[in-house]
């Protein structure tokens, strides 16, 4: 019976018809980010069928500090990209909160136009231990949109941190925004994460025009030392990034920042694509890794065995690589036990 | 200007939203001081504006310390403009305005608000307000009647009439106690005006979500212990009535009205100079974006070519956008406040379980539809689920029905909690029914709170939501059903 309903599922998230569209790629993320077995199964057949559909869309990541008004960008870029004949998704990620915790989700109240136009899309998702976690839902939510035609898929992140090393490893592009006030960028450069974006972007340039114009040249000027000796090291490292200021309010700033990123999208599309290549071969290589461990703990046996490892582990009498590799020698001594089974075992 | 009253700096709301009367003084004179900033800079002379300026506090039911509040605000605003450098003796005294509390109003025996409202009421005068408003019984079920309403009147009109009360000014002058409470709330009330400077002033804490977050901190620990029996509440957490009467209640049907306003305005605008309302629209916007000439001066000439209230903010939306509040939940408050832990263990075991066995937590949006604001039941409702183990979506304020139905599709969330206190109830939820048929979405469930009056829960129930929860329900007890309701759709 699931088999009949997810074939319905795939027909209407390729539909002609928007309300059915919809509400079939809501439930298509949701199968991917069960924690349920027989959905994520379901979820990856849907996926499957649908691959070849995804694809072709541009992918944009959106990462920046609380507050720093990338709900209020992304509404404004949205309707830009709308105008332009676009369909767009948005994807928020919020990988601080835990879905098994209970949590409150990103909020659209920052995106009210957006959220009702009919070209666009918006889904707010949690972050969830295990499976692949939050990197795996996300990767496979992008591709889910792009089967439903949505042809900009844009990944918000709260974050100055590691999501932006995550983010980068799933979109095209990454774009950091931040607040105009000094020491908004000064934790940026210290952390290092201008490594892993594409354009920076000083918001609010109309509350602080001068500060948000000194901002502006201070992060450019660390960008060209940062990307300096790295691009002597390797010539293949994407160019520095470009520095704009918008007020995503007012829409000040906000067509010179479309214009760097089809600019962006032109100039670099060769590496874009070699991008896509080793993000969707690491991908395969987390879903064997991720896969395998679920199918070690659905088996009562090697689950037996995993937890008696575990506990070791915990007494400090065996390391983690060494534990890893004695189960994995029991599991090819095992082969019936990664034979499919029933497809109703939630994982813990 | 001597007699035109630019502003009423209000603490009301604030109380209203949750904060304690300590929280409430101190965010609103700091409002006050960011207002007379404001206008200082603007280049106006501090003696020429400060004493017509005034305030507009809320009155709950913690009696001593509302006397105190008021008492307090007087002392901290005439330090406040000295620090400014009043020289005039006006421009130093607080005038305010006091309300009753609503939020302090319950649902269940509501004749027991008359005696709320004149506790309160009595606060008020005692702490030397300079005018009152006091509230109907009934407005926690419906909007006020002709009846609820003469009698709140009355309550004023006995305190000052029969019983000479107003004859003394300040009477618990002098009282060790109370002065004594005064010097700790204005001091409690002078560290967070202190620590808002450090913040760098009032706007940016309210831009920071910190203003916000404060409130309602203090609105879901209240809240949890009102739910564990810490804090009473005559007829709803104790003494409660078994057999409680029907109430007479004002009906409205908001179907009527809405269309009634939209006759108006489209008369209006049929009757009026269009070409001349568009220029004084257009000329709004054009300061707005230059900052040439007077916005207010502008919207005047603008209201008089019949422009409406809301052409004129649209115009200024187009050059400042719309401030939007980011529902940024405080989350982590109410849990720990609630005193019967094995109640709210057992509850979030159960939810726990429906996570596991559903591959995902139940998922619910929680609604404030409509023209309507008050969006504190909304977010303790909110908060408190997401500490049981849901996973909560917030939609926007002012919402309609199609909004909210697509919004609950596209998050995929089991159930929809729809928070009505503008008495549009009847027309909103089956409008919201309407949307989720239309747009696919029929199998999310759809709950109910807010301001109900009784005789409307059986054509409610009939339209087929699971559940409505009124003033005074225990958050666990609106959880429970709500997940009882969305475990009985998934099964069905």
């Amino acid at each position: 019976m699931s088999a009949m309903r997810d074939n319905h599922l795939a027909q209407d998230l390729t539909s002609k018809d928007i309300l059915l569209r919809r509400r079939a790629l809501s439930k298509a993320i949701t199968l991917v980010e069960s924690s349920r077995i027989d959905h994520r199964q379901r979820g990856d057949e849907l996926l499957d069928e649908l691959f070849p559909k995804a694809g072709s869309s541009f992918r944009i990541g959106i990462t920046g500090p609380p507050g720093s008004g990338k709900s209020t960008l992304v509404d404004a870029m949205g309707l830009m990209l709308i105008e332009q004949g676009h369909q767009v998704a948005v994807l928020c990620v919020d990988p601080s909160s835990n879905l098994s915790d209970g949590c409150v989700l990103a909020d659209k109240t920052r995106m009210h136009r957006l959220a009702c136009s009919d070209n666009a899309y918006i889904r707010p998702s949690a972050g969830s231990a295990g499976y692949g976690g939050v990197a795996q839902q996300t990767r496979a939510a992008i591709r889910l949109c792009e089967a439903a035609a949505y042809d900009f898929v844009v990944v918000e992140t709260v974050g100055v941190g590691q999501n932006e090393c995550a983010v980068a490893a799933m979109t095209d592009m990454v774009l950091l925004l931040q607040g105009p006030t000094p020491g908004d960028d000064l934790q940026v450069i210290k952390k290092g994460i201008y490594e892993h974006v594409d354009l920076v972007v000083v918001n609010k340039v109309d509350l602080a025009r001068a500060a948000a114009l000194k901002a502006q040249r201070r992060i450019a000027s660390a960008l060209r030392l940062t990307r300096y000796g790295a691009r002597h090291v390797s010539p293949h490292l994407q160019p520095t990034p470009r520095v704009c200021t918008v007020s995503a309010v007012t829409g000040d700033g906000l067509s010179t920042l479309m214009n760097s990123i089809t600019l962006y999208q032109q100039e670099e599309a060769r590496n874009i694509a070699g991008r896509r290549m080793i993000q969707d071969k690491t991908w395969l290589e987390e879903s064997i890794g991720s896969q395998a461990l679920s199918k070690i703990k659905a088996d009562e046996y090697l689950r037996t065995m995993f937890n008696a490892l575990v506990d070791l582990v915990h007494a400090g009498r065996r390391a983690p690589p060494a534990a890893a590799r004695q189960l994995l020698a029991l599991v090819s001594e095992h082969p019936e036990s990664f034979a499919p089974r029933g497809q109703n075992g939630a994982t813990a | 200007m001597p007699k035109f009253n630019p502003i009423s700096i209000s603490g009301d709301h604030m109380q209203e939203a949750g904060a304690t009367p300590v929280l409430e003084l101190a965010l609103t004179l700091a409002n006050g001081l960011t207002y007379v900033k404001a206008a200082q800079q603007r280049g106006l002379n501090l003696d020429d504006f400060a004493g017509r300026l005034s305030f507009f506090w809320g009155i709950g039911m913690d009696f001593y310390p509302e006397v105190a509040k008021l008492r307090a605000a007087r002392l901290l605003w005439w330090r406040i403009m000295q620090k400014f450098g009043a020289q005039e003796d006006k421009s130093s005294k607080l005038r305010a305005h006091c309300q009753t509390s609503g939020w302090s109003l319950a649902a269940q025996d509501p004749y027991n608000n008359v005696v709320r409202t004149t506790v309160e009421a009595l606060a008020a005068v005692f702490g030397g307000t300079q005018s009152l408003h006091t509230n109907a019984f009934d407005e926690a079920i419906a909007l006020p009647s002709d009846m609820s309403s003469r009698i709140a009147r009355n309550t004023q009109l006995i305190l000052q009439e029969e019983t000479n009360i107003t004859a003394v000014v300040d009477p618990w002058g002098g009282s060790y106690f109370m002065e004594s409470l005064t010097k700790q709330i204005a001091d409690a009330a002078w560290q967070i005006i202190e620590d808002i400077d450090a913040m760098g002033g009032m706007i940016r804490a309210i831009e920071s979500g910190w203003v916000n977050q404060q409130i309602e901190e203090s609105a879901a620990a209240k809240q949890a212990k009102i739910d564990s029996g810490k804090i009473v509440i005559v007829g709803v957490s104790k003494y409660r009535c078994d057999h409680e009467a029907e109430q007479e209640t004002l009906r409205v049907d908001t179907t009527k009205v809405r269309e009634s306003q939209l006759q108006l305005l489209s008369d209006i605008k049929a009757a009026r100079d269009c070409d001349a309302a568009r220029e004084a629209l257009e000329a709004i916007t054009r300061c707005g974006y230059d900052g040439k000439g007077n916005l207010l001066e502008l919207s005047i000439s603008a209201m008089k070519a019949r422009a409406t209230v809301g052409e004129v903010s649209e115009a200024l939306e187009k050059c400042f956008g719309r401030y939007t509040a980011e529902a940024r939940l405080v989350s982590g408050v109410y849990g720990p406040n609630y005193g019967d832990h094995d109640h709210w263990a057992q509850l979030k075991t159960r939810i726990a379980g429906f996570s596991k066995r559903h591959g995902r937590p139940p998922r619910v949006l929680i609604a404030k539809l409509g023209q309507d604001g008050h969006d504190r039941g909304a977010k303790i409702v909110a908060s408190s689920f997401a500490d049981l183990g849901f996973a909560v979506d917030i939609g926007s304020l002012f919402q309609t029905a199609e909004e909210c139905a697509r919004q609950a599709i596209e998050n995929d969330v089991h159930a929809i909690g729809v928070s009505t206190l503008s008495g549009a109830h009847t027309t909103l939820v089956p409008a919201m029914l309407d949307e989720l048929k239309r747009q696919g979405g029929d199998g999310i469930c759809v709950f109910v709170g807010g301001v109900i009056p009784r005789q409307d829960y059986s054509a409610l129930y009939d339209s087929g939501i699971i559940g409505i929860y009124g003033p005074g329900t225990p958050i666990p007890d609106a959880a429970s059903g709500v997940l009882e309701g969305i475990l009985n759709r998934l099964e069905s």
